[in-house]
């Protein structure tokens, strides 16, 4: 039958029971009532007419506010037609409950135990939802949920290519890249490391721009910003997949302020062409403020690292208003993106101050195109070096919308250290810290830089020396970055290591 | 009771060279098959196996074997330490007890016992002891999973190879070894073709020859170690110099059932139906040593080749449920060794 | 005892007491039995990856066994939500990674359906070639694996010479041995290189004397087939009703493949022969899957013959997105009929993607099939519901 008569059988047969019925690309979805899912699906399998005698599957898709949709898709040998049987659990977001239909299909098991491990969705009837499938059978959380945060889009963000409304608020100047786990700081600090950073990436721009000016390409200039910030906290980007940023931005709204400033800051300090880390910085753009407020530490650090490394610190103390960067420099996303820790995380590298000038310096060789105009030009999506496999990833966690970061024991996620120092010490930071997990070594690197910026009480006060510029990037993070990690051990000591390696396992690995 | 060539005046210095003679041959022997199954294995699956040890990895295993002396000595905590470390020795020793009473060649023994046959097979039996002990005692789901099968096929499959060999001592009249070499040696069929006892005995050579296999748990009846299943069976736990034992155990006992197999059917040393050995003087040597020299290569020949078609079964052969290797031995099995038997006594009676 | 196997604490979940034994009592008056209980996996020789099945075994037989999945749980869902669909492309090349490509079609073909984007004639018959070498690589894989578990050591190295020939051929197309990531959407990453048809036509060839080879050594081999018959026999229904595809379910004498049914790419064009088994033992399977190596061969030479010049890949938005709405895409893998479902909601990522393999179906099976069977044949039965781990747990 075609996908009309199929709706059209289906609403004889179930009546009111039917509550949407839609015809898409040929393929027929039928809504029904939760209650009527059974009936419906017994007279799916047994009507002669219909005869879904074959059990494809059965997904669950997150609705947002309707809660969370069923959809079971049939099919019939005989008659070679589809349908999607889709209900919405009742229960709302909380408690999703649907009727099982294990009874009907024997196939449905596994898929209604999926369903559950996923999204939460219970079935009543099920022989056993528990243990989980597909989790680990603690795991705490369902991962499917829009609200379970991958963080991997903190610690590296979207390398492929931009909207044009993400682009521009990529140019305001949001954070880059954000592996590290920052430590905690308050906004006063984050607001006088920015100042200063401010301050000295003044003074290195001016020595840089001569030297890059010809590498640049023609990049655009962004305009620079006092009213960045004010963009970043005016546009909350509902990134796809990460509500949860929005939603946890909106708590560190005042981070930002400092943060973005911090970063332009930062980055103007580094002349660099333009982007084949654009995309990151495009990417970044879709979380300006999840990214923003995790990242706030981080761009101190980033700034921080680029700055202590590149030259030596200017003269602190110039009175730089914090969210001013320096009014005549086309700074923001370009200059962030063409970073070294930007480039290193297109390129997957691990985070860290080792980074140094090296990409920078190799730039345009093996990195396509230098802006976004070019990318234009190019074609598809992201060049090579910043698209692909983001790197590593960050496992996701619970979704930090609804609870506490710090709360949130370190063994749920077995496998992965636990946020080092940044979550257990930042409670008033309502943001999960981006992937800390991804390579201890971004962590340490940062962390360290952080330690040198602002009073973290977890770091030491361990600065990378100002050779670190002529180092060539490596892939493991620099031995001072070991004292910190030690640090990040004691800390990790009160959560129960889940899986053999432990966070020390994990540290000592490089 | 024939003398072997050792059987020097000085009791004592013969039996120390007898004793030096078997664990020489004992330890040698089943490198010299290892390797033959390392490469024939290979070349049949279009590959080279070993290379790089020494010429064409002739030195692979005596490398493995100091590689296993090495290895740490691990025992699993819950196993039963005395059991478990003698179970290899139970396995391997047994093989090399065997080795006394076969004849490898004219002189070439260390006993030649009237009861030659008998002593051969019941000594054999005792190696299941060992498995059994190695399964129990890992204290493993898998070993004992396999010790199990283990015994079962063992037990089982015994009587076809007693049967087998029990038809030759029928028909050659003796249970001394060497003397149904000899008895191989003067048969004459119809009174006029020479011919060793697997032709008139086909049926019982095929029976012995497979029994050995499924003896040796060697594929298709390797289900005790079945190593897509039970890891290793037995041998799961061990590791070391206890596992080489295991291993030599079962290469040893490939020599040693092969040789069995050669001095009961394919007529020994003798090279061909009716032939007999060289036995002049080549330059300082006495007749007495080369023909026991030329009987030696021509034993080793022998074995050499059954063992290949050993290898060869195990390289196209995928291996039987124990359910139907206790079905082909009980069912199929015993009751042809049995009538070969019959066939035998009647022969044996009649011409 | 019924749910003592799900119960956390019996011995089954990891970090549980342990494995220990289940005692049950068979009635009264009877002798006292323990039904052992054995974990084979999720490391272990047999089980093709990190599949663990937990069974209860009375004696030999196994009287009830239950499959633990999750083990190689990678996200993929939830990843594919963060990315936009050519990273996705390469991204679900490593659900089934003895097929990577079909992996990949799927996908492609759902966003070009759902943005109704053309994609040019040569490409697709590309697609169909590729798809067709990665089965017969999928298939050439299990045919030695198969063998191997039952104990014949030999075929599995002659199938891996033919798999290297053909991977080779792969890698000049497509730069990839195993993960190849050469579709996009709305064709693929770039032409075949020249020599490419002609390296065809001569593989083809010899892969199909190879298969007369396995015929012989395995097909025909008296122990093989006293393993294999009646052991692990899926009725069709349930196989049907688990969603049980491909090899597994052609077995049963269920002739649904999605080449024919809904024909995809330019199978419509192509004489797709689909062979079918007579009981649904471990030995049809397997039969099936040297049948249908031939098959493969047969489309790939048809294909040959048919393949027009023309343009690859269409010039696409720099940014790719998928307009709003749902839609399912199917498309026969190797291992059966595997699927995307995706809702999308208008930007370059999805909002739903959901990954529909066809081993966890199979797998979901597995506990019916496994049911009083003796141990040995749980491994011949493993071997022959053909399933990649990545596949089942994405």
């Amino acid at each position: 039958m075609t996908p009309e008569d199929l709706a059209e059988y289906f609403r004889d047969k179930l009546g009111a029971r039917v509550t949407d019925t839609k015809v898409a690309h040929g393929q027929l979805t039928v809504t029904v009532d939760p209650e009527a899912l059974p009936t419906a699906a017994r007279l799916c399998k047994e009507d002669p007419a219909l005869r879904f005698d074959f059990f494809d599957w059965m997904s669950g898709v997150d609705e947002r506010d309707a809660g969370f949709g069923v959809v079971t898709h049939l099919y019939s040998v005989e008659h070679r037609h589809h349908v999607n049987l889709r209900a919405v659990a009742p229960g709302g977001r909380d408690q999703p409950r649907l009727p099982s239909i294990t009874g009907v299909y024997r196939g449905a098991n596994w898929h209604e135990r999926e369903a559950y491990d996923m999204f939460g969705v219970e079935f009543d009837g099920h022989p056993g939802l528990l243990p989980r499938i597909l989790t680990v059978e603690n795991f705490e959380g369902f991962p499917l949920r829009k609200e379970f945060h991958l963080s991997t889009r903190d610690a590296k963000p979207w390398p492929g290519a931009k909207e044009p409304e993400e682009r521009a608020s990529a140019e305001a100047g949001q954070s880059v890249t954000t592996i590290d786990t920052p430590a905690p700081v308050s906004a006063e600090d984050k607001a006088a490391a920015a100042k200063a950073k401010a301050e000295r990436a003044k003074a290195k721009a001016a020595a840089m721009r001569a030297k890059k000016a010809g590498e640049r390409a023609a990049a655009e200039p962004q305009p620079a910003g006092g009213d960045l910030t004010e963009r970043a906290a005016a546009e909350p980007q509902p990134a796809g997949g990460d509500d949860q940023a929005s939603a946890a931005a909106e708590g560190a709204a005042p981070a930002p302020a400092s943060d973005t400033a911090t970063m332009d800051a930062g980055g103007e300090g580094l002349d660099k062409p333009p982007a084949p880390s654009d995309p990151d910085l495009a990417g970044a753009g879709e979380m300006p403020e999840a990214a923003s407020a995790t990242d706030a530490p981080l761009q101190a650090d980033e700034g921080e690292a680029e700055e202590t490394r590149s030259a030596s610190p200017a003269a602190a103390g110039e009175d730089v208003p914090a969210g001013t960067p320096a009014p005549d420099e086309p700074m923001g996303a370009a200059e962030i993106a063409d970073s070294d820790i930007a480039k290193d995380a297109a390129a997957g590298a691990v985070q860290g101050d080792v980074a140094a000038g090296a990409t920078g310096d190799q730039a345009g060789e093996d990195e396509p195109v230098d802006d976004l105009a070019a990318e234009t030009a190019s074609g598809i999506g992201a060049p090579p070096s910043a698209s692909g496999t983001p790197g590593v990833e960050a496992e996701g966690r619970h979704g930090g919308a609804t609870e506490q970061s710090g709360d949130r024991p370190a063994a749920e996620t077995p496998g992965m250290n636990a946020d080092p120092q940044g979550r257990a010490a930042r409670p008033a930071d309502q943001t999960p810290a981006p992937g800390a997990d991804d390579g201890a070594s971004a962590t340490r690197d940062s962390g360290q830089a952080v330690s040198a910026t602002t009073p973290d009480p977890a770091a030491p006060d361990t600065t990378p020396g100002g050779d670190a510029s002529d180092r060539p990037v490596e892939s493991y993070p620099s031995p001072d970055a070991e004292p910190l990690r030690a640090q990040e051990l004691q800390a990790d000591d009160a959560d129960p290591p889940v899986e053999p390696t432990t966070p020390s396992g994990e540290g000592e690995r490089s | 009771m024939t003398e072997s060539l050792l059987a020097l005046d000085n009791v004592w210095l013969a039996l120390l060279l007898k004793v030096a003679a078997i664990v020489g041959f004992f330890l040698v022997a089943p490198l010299v098959v290892g390797y033959i199954e390392h490469k024939g294995l290979a070349h049949m699956q279009a590959r080279l196996g070993p290379m790089e040890a020494a010429f064409h990895g002739i030195g692979q295993l005596p490398a493995d074997g100091i590689k296993f002396i090495q290895k740490e000595d691990i025992i699993p905590a819950n196993a039963d330490k005395w059991v478990f470390s003698l179970a290899p020795g139970v396995a391997l020793v047994p093989a090399m007890v065997i080795l006394a009473v076969i004849p490898l060649g004219p002189g070439l023994w260390a006993e030649d016992l009237d009861t030659g046959v008998f002593f051969a097979l019941a000594v054999s039996s005792v190696s299941v002891i060992g498995i059994l002990m190695a399964a129990w005692s890992s204290a493993s789901k898998y070993s004992l999973m396999g010790g199990i099968r283990a015994a079962a096929q063992l037990i089982a499959y015994e009587l076809p190879l007693v049967l087998g060999a029990a038809a030759v001592v029928l028909q050659a009249g003796t249970m001394s070894l060497v003397g149904i070499v000899e008895a191989q040696n003067d048969f004459r069929i119809l009174g006029v073709v020479p011919m060793w006892f697997v032709l008139p005995q086909a049926l019982g050579f095929l029976l012995f020859f497979v029994a050995s296999l499924a003896e040796l748990s060697r594929p298709p009846f390797d289900m005790p170690i079945a190593d897509s299943e039970l890891i290793f069976g037995h041998m799961t736990e061990y590791t070391g110099l206890r596992y080489a034992f295991f291993m030599l155990a079962e290469y040893a006992g490939i020599v040693v059932l092969s040789a069995l197999a050669v001095v009961l059917f394919l007529g020994g040393w003798y090279p061909l139906p009716g032939v007999g050995l060289p036995s002049f003087d080549v330059l300082f040597l006495p007749g007495e040593v080369v023909a026991a020299l030329a009987g030696f290569a021509v034993t080793m020949g022998k074995i050499v080749a059954l063992a290949f078609v050993m290898i060869w079964f195990r390289a196209t052969f995928p291996r039987l449920r124990e359910d139907q290797l206790q079905r082909i031995s009980w069912l199929a099995f015993i009751p042809l060794a049995i009538l070969n038997i019959v066939v035998v006594a009647v022969f044996k009676v009649v011409a | 005892m019924t749910d003592t196997l799900l119960r956390p604490g019996s011995g089954m979940l990891p970090g549980g007491p342990g494995e220990g034994m289940l005692v049950e009592v068979r009635g009264e008056g009877e002798l006292r039995t323990q039904d052992m209980n054995l974990n084979i996996g999720p490391q272990h020789p047999a089980t093709h990856g990190v599949l663990r099945v937990v069974i209860d075994l009375d004696g030999e037989k196994i009287v009830r066994a239950t499959p633990v999945i999750g083990y190689m749980h990678r996200g993929f869902e939830k990843l594919a939500e963060a990315r936009d669909y050519r990273q996705i492309i390469a991204l679900v090349n490593r659900h089934d990674w003895l097929s990577a490509f079909c992996n990949e079609l799927g996908v492609a073909l759902a966003v070009e359906r759902m943005m109704e984007l053309e994609v040019p004639d040569r490409a697709e018959w590309i697609r169909v070639l590729m798809a067709e070498w990665n089965r017969v690589l999928n298939h050439l894989m299990f045919v030695g694996s198969f063998g191997l578990e039952l104990g014949a050591i030999t075929p599995v190295f002659f199938a891996f010479r033919e798999r290297e020939d053909i991977q080779g051929l792969m890698e000049s197309a497509t730069g990839g041995r195993l993960h190849f990531t050469y579709t996009r959407v709305g064709g693929l990453k770039e032409d075949l290189p020249r020599g490419f048809l002609a390296a065809s036509a001569k593989m083809t060839r010899n892969v199909r004397v190879r298969n007369s080879e396995y015929r012989d050594l395995l097909e025909g081999n008296e122990i093989f087939k006293a393993r294999t018959r009646k052991v692990g026999i899926l009725p069709p229904d349930v196989a049907l009703d688990y969603g049980v595809s491909g090899p597994t379910l052609h077995a049963t004498g269920i002739a649904e493949d999605a080449r024919v049914t809904e024909p995809y790419c330019r199978y419509d064009k192509v004489n797709v022969h689909v062979p079918v088994g007579a009981t649904g033992d471990s030995y049809d399977r397997f039969q099936i899957l040297l049948a249908r190596i031939d098959a493969s061969l047969d489309i790939i030479d048809q294909v040959l013959d048919n393949i027009p010049p023309g343009p690859v890949n269409v010039k696409l938005p720099k940014i790719v997105k998928a307009p709003e709405g749902e839609i399912y895409v199917r498309t026969e893998n190797p291992l059966g009929q595997g699927g995307y479902y995706l809702v999308s909601d208008g930007k370059k990522n999805p909002w739903r993607l959901k990954m529909r393999t066809p081993s966890f179906n199979n797998i979901s099976a597995m506990s019916y099939l496994l049911k009083d069977q003796l141990l040995s044949d749980m491994i011949a039965i493993l071997g022959s519901v053909f399933f990649v781990v990545g596949d089942v747990d994405r």
